[in-house]
């Protein structure tokens, strides 16, 4: 099956330029478990333009998650500071950040991480109505989404319902719906078999041709060659590839 | 506005699909608050109906400007003994001989109804004596009929004017006619009073020209309280030269039946606030449950921006919502069950509240929304600290599989429990220092405390132990890797069930330890044959004092040996109020239970030693040796007994010292109670019925059936305790049971891992079991041992500070079984619901799914 084509409603399409989305210096996040200290991240600087496709690779534990929790405002760094949109993040104020994150941010987990009790429809809904649309309209937009992704006969189904596939989409229209500045997608394709996992990498590079800045972690090789630019992570340390 | 997407969310989140998907947990905490809200209900409302019944009857058979005169000697009242007293009043005052008798009445729809039959002299004459109450007491005079009815009666029994009624009095069966049925628009009349002139009830009771009691009340209504005043002067100046009567005014009878009611009020708020209590610890079980089996959810919530105070609301929402649905099926329920209650109150108080025990008729009113406000009140503090824990649930869960790495900070846990504990030993020695009650509580909410804390630690100490104790098994370590998997669950399961065990070995304890020791007193103490006093009360507490020609008539009977007296006068010592007694020892048998010291009977005789009271030397601070200054005589403490029969302080000295003491003050000895001692004691019942029928106004009891009645006194007070337990053992398997429901849904994709790898089903179940055993031992283990020393708290500290009665600790196996087979039950039914869903449940699960 061919990877539906997506018609994101932006009022004017976007170039990649060269607005930063999100910048980070020097992070530093470190976990102590009793007597152990963790150092996931280490002095980590990187910066994300509108319309980049950016992917984020390395070895288990190399500090992939924790980037994308630091630059997903959910998680707060030891050291460093992280600008979004040229402004400085305040990681103390947690309403803030709940705002930037509904606001600005599309997330896709690698385990869907959607809702059981919420249908298709009503998972990627959420997202308008967290923005402050009206049912109505943030119903219909839904809809909207979820048949360009291919979803049409499915947007009243539970998420118990849905193949790992159709999940993984619902869980993209959830991410892109309310327009987000940043998608941070965390191994969008690890439960997913290779077409459906190509499908749903095509789906990343139109949205991040539309003017997205998308920044993947993944360990497929194929994932990466879809990314314009890739980080390499090691032990807390990265490094972009040639 | 953001805040427009928080029912949509809420609906989705917490609504219908949700509850569908927990349908059985749900039913079950249902159940409970509805089991909760009907007692409450049900026992709230019986014990305001029967306070504002029993209120009534007081007030209206009493009268609010009404004195009643009784016999003190014991003698039945007579028309001739009383003709003097009546000539003097009679120009200022209705003066009405009564008869007041129980009686079960059959007729109507009344198959055996509980009355009270009072018999008056002239009943018009005493319906002018109450009529500024707007009472009427008219027979008509083309009436037929005899009795004269309370509408609440005759509407209670479908009776109405000319309907026969068969009477059950001092078990004969008399019949008669409904003459009328009293109009009483003001609640002035007890809801069940039958009027009927004395003479006929003399003729019933084989009683003719005698009489209970006397009513008196002012002719002049305008100022009738103010005659109240200047009427008992006169009659205090009139009894004076009548030294046989005394005087009850309706305020002595009020105090006796608020005395009563008091403790009955006690029991019933008790047993409320337990049922809350345990209500509220359900709810926050459940909701702790539920926030953490769907804390994945909850943290993708937060991450994709949702305000984290959304999840608290959530939270407290839903409790909301199943606190309306149970506290309001509770209250459907309600009526039944108070009804129920009611009979079971009236069956098991009537023994001692005989008027209380008819009167209780409650219905449904205010206290409907009481009990639904209450209850919702109790769930929305109860989910306060899960719905808190919601909030504080990071996003970043969101972004790790099924995370159930749970620091545990034992050490946290392990020093607070010892805090709690030294703190609970420091406050029992200061309650016993300063001879203070309330410390002596908080200690044992503190030992509770330190046993809900020390529980985790347990556990987990339990699990580490047994991987090198107990053979590894594929359904072992399924158990154990559960229990440690969610070690907070675990460990708030198994302080749960540590808890309960111990609050029921704790008072299995005290009341079989309490029971004991008020046996061996009986049976130590009590030796006579006869035991006498007056049915007539004196005040709230005291029966009216015997007077020497009731004491020497008694004495003359042929085959009576000897008499006890039991005299006593209210004074003080060392500045402390004391009930000084004199008793004759040389009547018979030692009649005190010692705890300390040796009585010397020589040295008592003479005047010269003095017995105190457990509570009495707790007041006086005194031990066995002391010297006390008792009217200016110094008497030595000879000893220390035990005193179940008044929580009064008791200082014992010789008859005849008392005598001399009171002929100084000017002060005729006050004899309450004789004690009668017979020279064949097989002949009792020959007596007992010989002296009952001499003088109906004493109250006289065989040995036998007093040592029975003390303890079906003790039965009686303690049967709610049975209510009790067994509310307790209910609601723990209720609470078990749905947070073992809850943790099944949260496993689910485990179990279907499992279940794709091949485990069988059998292994699943067996895994369960062994879970369950896994938190049963360590909370039964605990629990045991907390609730030792909570019963040794109740019995050496409590006990004798509160009442100032101290007992011996009976070790009961009974306190030990009951609570392991209470959670033998507990375990069995939450294993067992599980057993039942985990097919469903692993049918229902993905191993791919999140």
């Amino acid at each position: 099956m061919n990877p539906p084509n997506i018609s994101i409603n932006h009022s004017s399409t976007r170039q990649a330029s060269d607005q930063f989305i999100v910048t980070c210096q020097l992070l530093s996040k470190t976990y102590i478990a009793g007597q152990i200290e963790v150092h996931a991240l280490r002095g980590v600087s990187i910066a994300l333009r509108s319309g980049e496709f950016v992917g984020l690779t390395g070895p288990s534990g190399c500090g992939k998650s924790t980037l994308l929790n630091i630059l997903g405002m959910t998680e707060p760094p030891t050291a460093g500071v992280v600008y979004f949109r040229g402004a400085e993040v305040n990681f103390s104020n947690s309403v803030a950040l709940a705002t930037l994150r509904r606001s600005q941010i599309g997330y896709l987990f690698q385990y869907f991480n959607l809702l059981p009790t919420l249908t298709a429809q009503e998972n990627v809904a959420l997202m308008l109505l967290l923005n402050a649309t009206g049912s109505a309209a943030a119903m219909a937009r839904a809809a909207e989404v979820l048949k360009e992704l291919g979803l049409e006969s499915r947007i009243q189904h539970l998420p118990q319902a849905l193949s790992g596939g159709e999940m993984q989409r619902v869980a993209l229209a959830r991410a892109i719906v309310h327009k987000p500045a940043l998608v941070l997608a965390d191994e969008p394709t690890g439960n997913l078999d290779s077409k459906r996992g190509q499908q749903v990498l095509g789906l990343l590079s139109e949205i991040a041709a539309n003017g997205t800045a998308i920044l993947m972690a993944t360990h497929s090789s194929s994932a990466l060659e879809r990314c314009s630019r890739v980080i390499s992570m090691l032990d807390g340390f990265s490094t972009e590839a040639p | 506005m953001i805040s427009s997407a928080w029912p949509w969310l809420w609906w989705r989140f917490c609504g219908r699909r949700a509850l569908a998907r927990d349908r059985w947990r749900i039913v079950l905490v249902l159940l409970g608050l509805a089991l909760v809200s009907a007692l409450s209900l049900g026992f709230v409302s019986a014990s305001r109906q029967s306070i504002e019944a029993f209120s009534s009857a007081v007030g209206a058979l009493t009268g609010k400007a009404q004195i009643e005169i009784h016999a003190a000697q014991g003698v039945p009242l007579t028309t001739s003994a009383i003709a003097p007293l009546a000539k003097a009043l009679s120009r200022d005052f209705f003066v009405i001989p009564t008869i007041d008798r129980s009686a079960i009445v059959a007729g109507g729809d009344c198959s055996s109804e509980l009355v009270n039959l009072v018999g008056v002299d002239q009943i018009e004459a005493a319906s002018a004596a109450r009529r500024s109450e707007g009472l009427a007491y008219v027979l008509p005079s083309e009436s037929t009929g005899e009795l004269l009815l309370a509408r609440s009666l005759a509407t209670r029994c479908n009776l109405h004017p000319g309907d026969e009624l068969v009477l059950t009095i001092n078990d004969q069966l008399r019949s008669a006619r409904v003459a009328t049925i009293l109009d009483d628009t003001e609640n002035q009349i007890a809801s069940n009073l039958i009027l009927v002139e004395i003479q006929l009830l003399q003729s019933w009771l084989s009683e003719r020209g005698q009489f209970d009691y006397l009513i008196v009340a002012p002719r002049m209504l305008d100022n009738a309280i103010d005659h109240l005043g200047t009427t008992l002067t006169r009659l205090t100046q009139q009894i004076v030269t009548l030294p046989d009567l005394i005087l009850v005014n309706e305020s002595i009878r009020r105090e006796r039946g608020q005395a009563l009611l008091g403790a009955f009020q006690s029991n019933i708020m008790i047993m409320v606030l337990l049922a809350l209590m345990v209500c509220g610890l359900s709810v926050f079980n459940f909701a702790q449950a539920q926030v953490q089996a769907r804390r994945n959810e909850i943290s993708t919530l937060h991450t994709l921006g949702v305000p984290a105070i959304w999840s608290v609301w959530f939270v407290v929402l839903e409790a909301l919502v199943l606190a309306t649905l149970g506290a309001a099926i509770g209250v459907l329920l309600g009526g039944p069950v108070i009804n129920a209650s009611a009979e079971l109150l009236r069956s098991s108080i009537s023994g001692i509240y005989v008027a209380l025990g008819s009167t209780l008729r409650p219905t449904l009113g205010d206290e409907m929304v009481v009990v639904l406000v209450t209850v919702q009140l109790i769930c929305a503090l109860a989910v306060a600290i899960p719905a808190l824990a919601a909030r504080k649930i990071a996003p970043t869960l969101a972004t790790r599989y099924v995370d159930h790495t749970e620091s545990v900070r034992l050490r946290i846990w392990i020093c607070v429990a010892a805090t709690s504990l030294i703190a609970a030993g420091s406050l029992t020695l200061l309650a016993q220092k300063l001879h203070l009650v309330l410390p002596s509580h908080i200690a044992a909410l503190c030992v509770v405390l330190a046993l809900g804390l020390v529980s985790l630690p347990t556990l987990y100490w339990l699990l580490r132990i047994s991987r090198a104790l107990v053979p590894v098994s594929a359904p072992w370590l399924l158990a154990r890797s559960t229990v440690a998997g969610s070690l907070h669950s675990s460990g708030f399961a198994v302080a749960v069930n540590a808890i309960s065990i111990a609050l029921l070995v704790a008072l299995s304890l005290m009341i079989a330890s309490f029971r004991e020791t008020l046996q061996s007193w009986t049976e130590s103490t009590l030796h006579a044959d006869l035991y006498i006093r007056s049915q007539v009360p004196d005040d709230a507490l005291h029966s009216a004092r015997l007077s020497q020609k009731v004491v020497e008539v008694i004495a003359a009977i042929p085959g009576v040996q000897q008499l006890s007296k039991f005299a006593t006068l209210n004074t003080t010592i060392s500045g402390r109020e004391v009930v000084l007694a004199g008793t004759d020892l040389n009547a018979g048998d030692s009649q005190f239970q010692l705890m300390d010291g040796v009585l010397n009977p020589s040295e008592f005789v003479a005047g010269q030693s003095i017995l105190l009271s457990e509570r009495a030397a707790e007041q006086l601070s005194a031990r066995v040796g002391d010297k006390l200054k008792v009217h200016h005589r110094s008497l030595r403490v000879t000893a220390i007994y035990r005193e179940f029969g008044s929580q009064d302080a008791f200082a014992v000295i010789n008859y005849q010292l008392l005598a001399q003491i009171l002929q100084q003050e000017g002060i005729r000895p006050t004899i309450r109670t004789l004690a009668v001692f017979l020279s064949d004691p097989n002949q009792a019942a020959q007596y007992y019925a010989q002296i009952q029928a001499q003088f109906p106004a004493l109250r006289v009891t065989v040995n036998q059936e007093l040592k029975r009645n003390i303890l079906a006194l003790f039965d009686q007070t303690f049967a709610i305790t049975e209510l009790i337990r067994i509310l307790v053992v209910v609601l723990c398997i209720v609470g078990s049971t749905v947070c073992s429901l809850q943790m099944l849904r949260a496993r689910a994709r485990e179990l279907k891992t499992l279940d794709v790898l091949g485990t069988s089903s059998q292994t699943i179940r067996s895994s369960i079991a062994f879970e369950g055993l896994t938190l049963a031992l360590p909370a039964l283990v605990l629990g045991w041992i907390a609730g030792v020393i909570l019963a040794l708290l109740l019995i050496y500290v409590i006990n004798p500070l509160s009442f100032g009665w101290s007992l011996n600790i009976s070790w009961q196996p009974a306190a030990f079984y009951f609570p392991v087979l209470a959670l033998v039950v507990t375990i069995a039914c939450s294993c067992g619901a599980v057993m039942v869903q985990v097919g469903a449940a692993m049918r229902n699960a993905r191993v791919s799914d999140e």
